[in-house]
């Protein structure tokens, strides 16, 4: 994730920090969503296996 | 980004859950209709009371929604979970590729990130294990789910190497798009109705015929419309002007 643009306002020292948590954000949201998705989809409680039946099916998740 | 996801996720759910009840969740109740009227899917004793209505599964004991208002409710829910999920992911890719390969994120690719996203969780482990209804018999759950996670990831990476990477490094693509079916899908039985009499896996074969447009149809619209919506949030409120400004120059 190199920034190709060459941006004069950005100093050489702030930058590492600046990408560093950049990902870490990113990292971060990509994870909740994966764990959102795979709590609805692949659970395998009971309870949450028969909130979601519906989704599942229609979502073509592994159900059964 | 997680609250544009969240807000996007939220909406679009809600219009797929109340979709569904119009396209898949009819097809969902017919079939489970069949399945338990003749009872042989799970071998329990099936009750009659609304409350046990799809609770099809396991003990018997374990809490369902009981029909109607609540069981859609929840499936409204739930939906709303799945597609904020998906749009947190979805955006995550879009910034990626904006910030480290200068593509333009705005509601018309967003399109085609929604029908990349499509591909990669409907169509791709669609190949291998199909769509389902209630009622059919299957391999193991979780042998399934983890080729259905291998094949997205696959799909997905393939995809990414073709569209962003130059020239000849596109080839590994060629190579990831068809090894999952290479490696293989889990083994179905020769007849996922075969626990069921004569006319009741074929009511539930035609079902599924039905069910596959429907699903399809469905998930299309939908990836659709998240893509769009997506793209759409993130050029609004996520991109700053810094990462914007080098898609349009490097674009």
């Amino acid at each position: 994730m190199q920034n190709q643009q060459s941006n004069p306002a950005r100093s050489a020292q702030t930058r590492p920090t600046a990408i560093s948590s950049e990902i870490v954000q990113l990292a971060g949201a990509a994870l909740i969503g994966a764990f959102v998705v795979y709590g609805v989809g692949f659970s395998h409680l009971m309870p949450v296996h028969n909130a979601a039946h519906d989704t599942r099916h229609s979502a073509t998740f592994p159900c059964h | 980004m997680i609250l544009s996801a969240v807000l996007v996720g939220a909406l679009v759910g809600a219009l797929l859950g109340l979709g569904e009840q119009f396209s898949t969740a009819p097809l969902i109740a017919a079939a489970e209709h069949q399945a338990e009227g003749h009872g042989h899917a799970h071998g329990h004793e099936h009750e009659h009371s609304a409350e046990a209505g799809h609770g099809h599964h396991g003990d018997g004991t374990a809490w369902a929604p009981a029909d109607g208002a609540q069981r859609i409710g929840f499936t409204i829910v739930t939906n709303m979970g799945v597609a904020i999920g998906f749009s947190l992911l979805l955006m995550v890719a879009m910034y990626i590729a904006a910030r480290g390969r200068g593509a333009p994120v705005n509601a018309a690719t967003g399109a085609a990130w929604g029908l990349a996203g499509f591909a990669v969780v409907f169509v791709a482990p669609s190949l291998g294990l199909p769509p389902e209804v209630p009622g059919a018999a299957s391999a193991g759950l979780t042998e399934r789910q983890l080729w259905w996670l291998f094949t997205a990831a696959v799909t997905a990476a393939a995809l990414a190497i073709a569209v962003f990477a130059p020239g000849w490094r596109k080839l590994p693509a060629l190579v990831l798009l068809p090894l999952p079916y290479l490696f293989g899908a889990p083994e179905m039985p020769a007849s996922p109705y075969g626990g069921h009499d004569a006319a009741t896996a074929a009511a539930l074969e035609t079902i599924h015929g039905q069910f596959v447009w429907a699903a399809g149809l469905t998930n299309a619209v939908f990836w659709l419309v998240l893509g769009v919506a997506c793209g759409w949030a993130m050029q609004r409120w996520v991109l700053d002007r810094d990462v914007i400004g080098g898609a349009h120059a490097a674009g």
